[in-house]
């Protein structure tokens, strides 16, 4: 017993013979209801990216109604994965270890009760309303505001709740998860809001404070640090704990995590920018994305072999332990996603990739390989420690592990192949100079295979994940009724009672102390200190933030101005907010990059003065259909009227969805004027007639456009549907610079 | 206006001295971890595997 305690109080036995005793009671309930909600929103959101499989595979899929096409769903998938399968499992990880690693309980239940209560409303309304069409439409941010600020508050009850469980603690030092997990905490928060600022119009619609190469600059220094600071910091932590645990020996190199912390601390934030590498950012960002992205491969590696090298001689224990091997399997994917994000991140391997499946093979290695396999890892472990019983089924978590294993190489692998053959077809020339395949749906036939086969992977994934729900669920069974929190015995630690001496000493007793202290080195005096432990994370990751966002949004000539660039029209912006809400931008991109084969494609390529009106800006991620930035002009409004109630009349072999109830949905001009106002609250020069006017000039124009596709031969009718509205905006896409004047002050 | 004024104000300078400050802190703490002391890395690698001493339930409760 004494060499328990001489450990837990980390001194030396016999220098400390006042050792008292105190008991700690952790908190598991809080853990296993993290647990249950990891697993069950898992399933749901893996279940949602399934649908979407078969719906890319097989497009009458789309036919379950208007709420539930892929642009509706997508977002409703990665949101799930992100916030609620892996964030679950982040917050179950950091109840589970903090109290531990601290040797106290959490500061509040009331908090963390309030903590778990409110993470799941927040999956729950965002359930609900990205299928009815409220999203912001930034990637990972689709959440409308109202939903954003619970979140906000949410978050800061856990950061609080956290940060006075860490003063309460009684270890004095800070094992290197806890600084994971800190990073984590602050991280999130920041990028959370800032990439949130939006101006409402209305109770779930909002435009947002930045314009178009504003917007996205600040949307993918979010976007990519969400996947640093919520999909990899958090999960390194779990790692640097449970690994060990279940290995039953240390880390292997404590200094090596260090290094690995602050290096993915500093240099992460910077990265942002390769998401848009070609697009109309300034070179200069999208440079220093690259360098820093390149940079960021050593670490990870680092951290990678870290991890792997902890099992050395414990190899043995992997033929019967799915705990490791889940954990093995999980760091080998981390080592692999971050060996091949640098590498897409090179400007030339990012001309082929960017806007392809390669990224969606590529984030499917992290989520399903590094947190997926993370995350079940830790569940096998947790599940007989929390339930208090011998796991149900360790045959089960086997089959788990293989049959998830075959999936994920299913999955990536065909999605490597899709990506690829797609990024070599879209640049292909023939002999005569030009394009290979015109037609964009020839790209789009040719890896429809591969989406089976995606279908295939992500079944067996989803079937495995189910069988831990099963293992979970026949485990809980069986575990005794009482599952009281466990109980367990440490030593008071010393150097509080030190603290409380220190302050009532005089002022040279006190630089004595200083001194002792100093003598121990200061970075553990840091790390003995949270609050500027915290502190200096905000420093490293605000600096990185700062430098490459502020010039952005200050200087000028970062974004050259076009004179015939002219604000949209009030009919044209209830049409970007159709095209918003049936979330076309994840099939569809607007931002035609300079390069030969993309001009030849779709015309002349984007300028970064061509979204200054853009709140938010539309450009997409990847190319399931072709760029729309240039489709104004390029077919009559009868073409769009007869392609979007149903596509194959068109393209026959299209796999976009059908939006018949476009021709049919009355269209809302209840906020027009409330949006046109909003703008011109944001500096859009819009005149207070055009406000005013707002809903007769949209209602003229639409009335134009009906009359056209009227003439045309089409339905007629059409002036007060949603439909006018969206070919309104269609045909206002990458016209403005074909023109000589800016458009007269008509509308 | 604001952006004119940002943009006049000089202050290129700032983001050369945050710079600066980043990669010299950067450098510190490789150094540091570098340096620490084997046994006080040993100690720290340790901390996940104490738990702190279970007592049976039925000691403790009342
Ligand atoms: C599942 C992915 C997907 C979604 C979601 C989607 N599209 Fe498409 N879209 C395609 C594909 C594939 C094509 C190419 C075949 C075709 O013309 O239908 C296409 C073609 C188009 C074209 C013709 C472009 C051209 O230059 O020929 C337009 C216009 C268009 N889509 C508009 C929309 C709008 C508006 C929405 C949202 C209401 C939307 N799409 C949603 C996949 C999608």
């Amino acid at each position: 017993m004494a060499t328990v305690l001489e450990e837990v109080s980390g001194r030396p036995g016999g220098s400390n013979p006042s050792t008292e005793i105190e008991t700690v009671r952790y908190d598991d309930a809080i853990v296993r209801l993290f647990v249950m909600a990891t697993l069950i929103w898992g399933l749901v959101g893996m279940l949602v990216g399934l649908v979407l499989a078969v719906q890319l595979a097989w497009w009458p899929a789309n036919g379950l109604g208007e709420y539930f096409t892929y642009g509706r769903l997508r977002p409703l998938h990665t949101n799930a994965v992100v916030f609620a399968f892996a964030g679950n499992a982040v917050f179950a990880a950091v109840y589970y270890s903090s109290q531990r690693l601290l040797k106290a309980r959490m500061f509040s239940d009331v908090m963390s009760k309030f903590h778990f209560w409110g993470w799941q409303g927040i999956i729950v309304a965002a359930a609900i309303t990205l299928p009815m069409g409220y999203t912001q439409t930034k990637e990972y941010a689709e959440l409308e505001w109202p939903i954003d600020i619970v979140t906000t508050l949410v978050w800061v009850v856990f950061a609080v709740n956290f940060f006075l469980t860490l003063r309460n603690r009684r270890e004095k030092h800070l094992y290197v998860a806890l600084w994971f997990y800190i990073a984590s905490i602050i991280t999130v928060a920041v990028l959370h809001i800032v990439n949130n600022l939006v101006i409402p119009t209305g109770l779930f619609t909002s435009f947002s404070m930045y314009a178009g190469v504003h917007d996205a600059m600040i949307q993918w220094w979010y976007g990519h640090n969400a996947v640093a600071f919520l999909l990899t910091t958090p999960f390194l932590g779990l790692m640097y704990y449970f690994l060990p645990k279940a290995a039953d020996r240390p880390v292997f190199s404590y200094r090596l995590s260090i290094l690995h912390f602050w290096s993915i601390v500093f240099i992460y934030i910077w990265a942002g920018p390769h998401h848009l590498h070609y697009t109309s950012l300034p070179e200069w960002a999208s440079t220093v994305g690259m360098v820093f992205s390149i940079m960021l491969w050593m670490p990870s590696w680092g951290g990678m072999i870290n991890g792997l090298f902890t099992l050395r001689g414990a190899w043995h224990k992997l033929r019967d332990e799915p705990v490791l091997k889940f954990f093995v399997v999980g760091i080998t994917f981390y080592g692999m996603a971050t060996f091949e994000g640098p590498m897409m991140s090179i400007k030339t391997v990012n001309a082929l990739s960017h806007y392809t499946d390669w990224t969606v093979a590529h984030v499917h290695a992290g989520a399903l390989g590094w947190n997926g396999f993370m995350t079940f890892g830790m569940i096998y472990w947790l599940i007989p420690r929390l339930w208090k019983t011998k796991l149900w089924s360790t045959r089960l978590a086997n089959t788990h592990f293989w049959l998830g294993t075959i999936g994920i190489l299913l999955y990536i692998i065909a999605m490597y192949s899709a990506g690829i053959t797609q990024g070599l077809m879209w640049r292909a020339f023939d002999e005569t100079g030009r394009l290979m395949y015109p037609d964009f749906m020839e790209t789009v036939v040719a890896i429809m295979p591969m989406y089976w086969v995606r279908v295939l992977g992500g079944s067996l994934y989803f079937f495995s994940a189910t069988l831990c729900g099963v293992n979970l669920f026949m485990t809980a069974r069986s575990a005794p009724k009482d599952l009281s929190d466990p109980v367990v015995q440490v030593a008071r630690p010393a150097w509080r009672d030190r603290q409380v001496m220190a302050s009532t000493v005089n002022y040279d007793e006190a630089l004595f102390g200083l001194q002792d202290k100093l003598k121990h080195g200061w970075h553990r005096l840091l790390e003995g200190w949270p609050a500027v432990f915290s502190v200096l994370v905000l420093v490293a990751i605000s600096v990185g933030s700062i430098v490459e966002i502020v010039p952005m949004l200050l200087v000028r000539n970062n974004v050259p101005t076009i004179a015939t660039v002219m604000p949209y029209s009030p009919l044209e912006l209830e049409g970007r907010d159709i095209y918003i809400k049936e979330g076309c931008v994840s099939c569809h991109t607007q931002m035609i990059r300079p390069l030969r084969s993309e001009i030849e494609r779709y015309g002349e390529y984007s300028k970064a003065g061509e979204g200054i009106y853009d709140r938010p800006h539309l450009w997409g991620s990847k190319r399931t259909g072709p760029d729309l930035a240039r489709l104004g002009g390029k077919y009559p409004h009868l073409w769009h009227v007869r392609h979007m109630e149903d596509p194959r009349s068109t393209s026959p072999s299209s796999i976009m969805p059908s939006y018949p109830w476009l021709l049919t949905k009355s269209l809302d001009l209840g906020s027009t004027q409330k949006k046109l106002e909003v703008m011109m609250m944001l500096g859009v020069p819009y005149t207070i007639d055009q406000a005013d006017q707002a809903i007769d000039l949209a209602q003229a124009q639409a009335l134009e456009i009906a009359r056209e596709i009227a003439e045309q031969g089409g339905p007629e009718g059409l002036e007060d549907k949603e439909i006018v509205a969206l070919i309104a905006y269609m045909q206002r896409l990458g016209i403005d610079i074909k023109r000589e004047q800016p458009r007269g002050a008509r509308r | 206006m604001r952006k004119d004024i940002m943009e006049h104000a000089g202050l290129a300078i700032y983001a050369e001295i945050a710079l600066i400050i980043f990669v010299a802190v950067f450098v510190m703490i490789i150094l540091r971890a570098i340096l620490m002391r084997r046994e006080h890395s040993q100690f720290l690698s340790r901390m996940p595997l104490e738990d702190g001493l279970t007592v049976e339930q039925d000691e403790v409760s009342p």
